[in-house]
């Protein structure tokens, strides 16, 4: 492909319409060309207008109440099961109202001002009510902060291979405690898990399934090893089926992110 | 680190957050760095209509609209270190952040291809003008959104397919069934007009800029 052909994909690239191989293409000669790179630039200074080209919505009042969900939800240790909290109805029958007494909605709205109190009363008594599960998460993220703030503690960060993907293993003096500590992990579908994978010398192997729905963390794991941190030479997660990875001790699908165990860099 | 459980939790109340819609971007992002969960929300309250707009451009529906939207906000809540105010401005950050993660909603959900009737619900852009941040668009986004609305229909669709649902040149071709060449040349076409309109408005610019 010449350089003319080439500037003509800008536009497309910018607004991220290539193909595979031509994008490829393209970010291949825009390391080298000056020129090009401030051409994209142009573009992308255009197509971030387009942003603006949609229709005013008013966003339903439920969606700031559940981001405020879950934030308390994270603050619990307990992101990755909560999803988005569904939009309520905001068209209420009205046609049969008219025809109801006066004495009847009043004694309706008062049921319903009753359910109401009950049903919050409840919610707020659960949320001040961790889980044991919740209470073992919570206890994982304690002990990872305790452990960041301790003197002698090996602090790894892990090395992405996806884009964007965050973490660090942390290993208690003794060797005892190995936290991992993951955030901004890719989106997989729900027949996928992600595969944590330890090497030691005598070869790889799994070190668990885990899945989050969201992928955002940040997730904490307590990592019960077969055998001492310090003889593992690394550690890698991977993207498998649900089940695991076909191939037994070894990856099967693409890597997310590596680390090489302090003792062995 | 933002969004990471801190030992002193601070909890945002209604006059906090009141006090901080008056806050600019920057301090606000500052004390979402801070762990300040009342900055995220006023953020949210200044914001979340717009990016609620584009996701339910994308998604051409309710409920998966309200969950990107939650997503973004969480998602700066973990990434605002990651704005870098002399790359562009925060809110086309934002809205970057808000289309990509709609798009890959939409790749989940299994739909490569825009949702029903969604195409051609945008084509009146004067509904533009009803943005609620619409002090955020200067005169030359104005201007280019005025251009976009004056290209030919063909242009429009193809660049809102590509923008709007991460679609490829290949993909508009076999959604709009047009040839594939026809479709590259409409998305450079109408691009290169949008353009040459942001050359003219930007100074110190050559002529010799524009013709490409």
């Amino acid at each position: 492909m010449d350089r003319n052909t080439l500037l003509e994909l800008i536009p497309a690239y910018a607004l991220g319409a290539l193909d595979e191989v031509e994008r490829q293409e393209v970010e291949v000669w825009l390391e080298t060309d000056a020129e090009a790179r401030q051409l994209l630039i142009e573009y992308e200074a255009v197509a971030d207008v387009l942003a603006f080209a949609v229709s005013a919505r008013q966003v339903p009042s439920t969606t700031r109440t559940g981001l405020e969900q879950r934030l308390a939800a994270r603050r619990s240790g307990q992101s990755n099961h909560i999803e988005a909290i569904p939009p309520q109805s905001e068209t209420p029958e009205k046609s049969n109202v008219r025809s109801i007494s006066r004495l009847w909605i009043s004694l309706g709205a008062a049921a319903a001002v009753f359910i109401v109190i009950v049903v919050g009363f409840i919610v707020i008594q659960r949320a001040n009510q961790l889980s044991p599960e919740e209470q073992r998460i919570a206890a994982v993220r304690d002990l990872y902060y305790s452990l960041v703030d301790a003197e002698g503690t090996q602090r790894i960060p892990i090395d992405a291979v996806m884009e964007g993907v965050q973490g660090d293993l942390v290993i208690s003096p003794d060797g005892e405690d190995v936290i991992l500590r993951l955030a901004e992990l890719p989106l997989i579908e729900e027949n996928q898990a992600y595969e944590l994978w330890a090497l030691e010398e005598a070869g790889l192997q799994s070190a668990g399934l885990y899945y989050w729905a969201d992928g955002h963390g940040p997730y904490y794991l307590q990592l019960d090893l077969s055998r001492p941190i310090d003889l593992y030479q690394q550690l890698g997660m991977s993207i498998e089926p649900e089940e695991g990875s076909p191939l037994g001790n070894a990856p099967s699908g693409p890597q997310i992110w590596g680390l090489v165990l302090a003792t062995q860099q | 680190m933002a969004g990471e459980p801190n030992a002193v939790i601070i909890l945002p109340d209604r006059k906090s957050i009141r006090n901080m819609n008056q806050a600019s971007v920057p301090s606000l992002l500052k004390q979402i760095l801070s762990g300040d969960e009342a900055a995220l929300l006023a953020l949210h309250d200044r914001f979340s209509n717009v990016v609620y707009s584009v996701a339910y451009r994308v998604l051409n529906n309710q409920q998966d609209a309200e969950e990107v939207t939650q997503d973004v906000f969480l998602r700066l809540w973990d990434k605002a270190a990651s704005f870098d105010p002399n790359k562009g401005k925060f809110l086309s950050w934002l809205l970057t952040i808000t289309r990509r993660m709609a798009i890959d909603l939409l790749r989940k959900r299994s739909r490569r291809e825009p949702p029903p009737n969604s195409i051609s619900m945008d084509e009146k852009p004067h509904l533009w003008e009803t943005m609620l941040v619409v002090e955020d668009l200067d005169d030359l986004q104005r201007t280019l959104l005025s251009t976009l609305d004056e290209l030919p229909q063909g242009q429009q669709q193809a660049i809102q397919l590509a923008y709007f649902y991460g679609m490829s040149h290949t993909d508009i071709s076999e959604y709009l069934k047009r040839p594939l060449g026809t479709v590259k040349s409409q998305i450079r076409l109408g691009m290169q007009k949008l353009r040459t309109i942001w050359l003219s408005k930007q100074p110190m610019r050559s002529e010799s800029d524009s013709e490409r």
